[in-house]
């Protein structure tokens, strides 16, 4: 019998296999939670249980009281990201335009990349209170550095031999700026901003935690105050509901730009 | 050097001025270095005493270096900054070592990789720090939910890191090993271990500095002791100089330690560059 009929497992592709296993990795897990809280093995108090979950979200979103703290901190991660784009930006253009400066604050910046900026957040807190301003300046400090370093790097590397094949087919600095440099800066800063999504997001949640009056971490450090692991499990779903759509948008706003990447330096 | 192509054609005199008398040059550098900090920590000063700035919310240089003084002279900061240091050490070799494993687990079955890594990416979306106040409800106010928080902000760091190292193998180095016949014993002792060696080493400095990060966020959401209990509580009953002088101790460990780790990284440099020279 077991030479005529292959098993069941041994059928399957390799490919289809891991889909197998993907599966089972996520399904599992999520099955033994459902059965354990709901047989009454974990206390649905420090576990949860899906149906809590289920219902403290459908209630979040139905009754409309979560939309205020998800528009708190999304306002954060979205306004934080603009300064520290903005200012990363002018950082990096104005310092590469002057190399003394450059040389002056050197080890200022390394010494501020290296510090984990998140731990900053009581500092912004005494600075501008437990509102979004705070937070919009942990996100900020954040998302300064990367965006720096990366363009700083980037309008080092732009190729050189295309610089001057421009310059002898005949083009002004203004063409130099508007066809060469900018969209260089524009694909190091998509690069950089790609990379800067996620932790915008935890340092305006992490901000949230230390002192705040509204957004999702603060509901979740207020659960944790309260014990209800519930409503921290919902928090953090809803920070992944909140960071799937931007990393989408990001993809697509890179997506968009591959089609006018200038070319790199392997391509001269 | 610093100038691009582009502004050096703009501002070619700085290019220039800058090939010249190199040594008075860096002492003027340094010079406005100096210059820069101590604006800063005047302007701070005189701006809080003469009330510009209000003293609750921001201190004033001298009470903070205060503080620093107190602190130093009494015993209990060693335990403070112990107790950080453990949290974020302990954490850390958790999660690397997990990593490593999972890691080798890839190497000796693509199958596993390929059903982990889309769930890895999936867990991938939470933001890890957000995660302490879960583990405070679920571990107490102690080390473990520190040691845990920050083992599994390290856990996906090294493993992104060791997965990505480990397709940049060299291709034709690994046919070549397999032709001569060699088994996977041989080829992880010989092979894999040196190639994703130099990753490791190229990811402990991010993900040490994050490690610090994770302990003392996790401290910040509820403990006892420690450099984030020390700078929270001062937020908390408004003394700030007590605030800015554990960030300040912190500033102080973190550089010390990424220096540390900068020294090793080019001491185990040597290794990975070895590595280069064989693919």
């Amino acid at each position: 019998m077991p030479a005529t009929t292959p098993s069941f497992y041994a059928g399957l592709s390799k490919a289809a296999n891991a889909r197998l296993l993907s599966v089972c990795l996520v399904a599992v897990p999520l099955a033994v939670w459902a059965i354990n809280t709901s047989v009454g093995i974990w206390q649905p108090s420090t576990f949860s249980s899906p149906r809590e979950l289920g219902s403290l979200l459908f209630e979040w979103f139905s009754g409309g009281s979560i939309y205020p703290h998800m528009l708190q901190t999304i306002f954060e991660v979205v306004v934080g990201l603009v300064f520290g784009t903005v200012l990363g930006v002018t950082f990096a253009l104005s310092l590469s335009a002057l190399p003394t400066l450059y040389e002056i604050f050197n080890p200022f910046i390394i010494a501020g990349n290296a510090i984990p900026r998140v731990i900053l957040a009581p500092i912004f807190v005494l600075w501008l209170g437990f509102g979004a301003t705070s937070k919009i300046a942990v996100v900020t400090a954040m998302i300064f550095f990367p965006f720096f370093f990366n363009i700083f790097h980037g309008l080092k590397s732009v190729n050189a031999d295309l610089v001057n094949r421009a310059r002898t087919l005949g083009a002004k600095r203004l063409d130099l700026v508007t066809n060469i440099y900018l969209p260089s800066v524009a694909v190091w800063a998509l690069a950089s901003l790609r990379a800067s999504v996620g932790f915008a997001f935890l340092a305006a949640v992490v901000a949230e935690y230390t002192g705040a009056s509204g957004g999702v971490g603060y509901l979740i450090g207020f659960a944790a105050q309260v014990g209800s692991v519930t409503q921290i499990f919902a928090g953090i779903c809803v920070i992944m509901l909140m960071v799937l759509p931007f990393n989408f948008l990001v993809s697509f706003m890179e997506g968009r730009l591959e089609r006018w990447r200038p070319a790199s330096s392997g391509r001269t | 050097m610093a100038a691009s192509v582009f502004w050096s054609n703009m501002s070619e005199v700085a290019v220039s001025r800058s090939s010249l008398r190199l040594r008075n040059r860096s002492l003027v550098i340094w010079a406005a270095r100096l210059l820069v900090v101590v604006l800063i920590v005047g302007f701070w000063q005189i701006s809080v005493d003469n009330r510009w700035l209000p003293r609750i919310s921001f201190g004033t240089p001298r009470t903070i270096l205060d503080q620093l003084i107190v602190w130093l002279q009494t015993p209990q900061i060693v335990y403070h900054v112990f107790l950080t240091l453990l949290e974020a050490s302990l954490g850390f070799l958790v999660g690397a070592g997990l990593a490593v494993l999972i890691v080798a687990g890839f190497i000796f079955s693509s199958t596993f990789e390929r059903a982990t890594m889309p769930l890895l990416s999936m867990l991938n979306a939470i933001p890890r720090m957000a995660l302490g106040p879960l583990y405070i409800v679920w571990f107490g106010f102690d080390l473990a939910p520190k040691i845990i928080l920050v083992a599994t902000v390290v856990f996906f760091i090294v493993v992104f890191n060791l997965q990505n190292g480990l397709h940049t193998v060299s291709r034709s180095l690994l046919s070549n090993l397999r032709v001569l016949g060699a088994g996977r014993v041989e080829m992880t002792r010989y092979f894999y271990i040196p190639a994703l060696f130099g990753w490791f080493v190229a990811g402990i400095r991010t993900s040490i500095g994050f490690a610090f990060a994770a302990a003392i966020v996790g401290e910040y959401i509820g403990s006892t002791a420690g450099l984030g209990y020390l700078i929270s509580f001062g937020l908390a009953r408004y003394r700030p100089e007590e605030t800015y002088a554990g960030i300040i101790l912190v500033l102080v460990l973190v550089i010390l330690i990424d220096y540390g780790l900068s020294l090793l990284e080019r001491r185990l440099g040597h290794w990975a560059l070895g590595r280069e020279a064989l693919d």
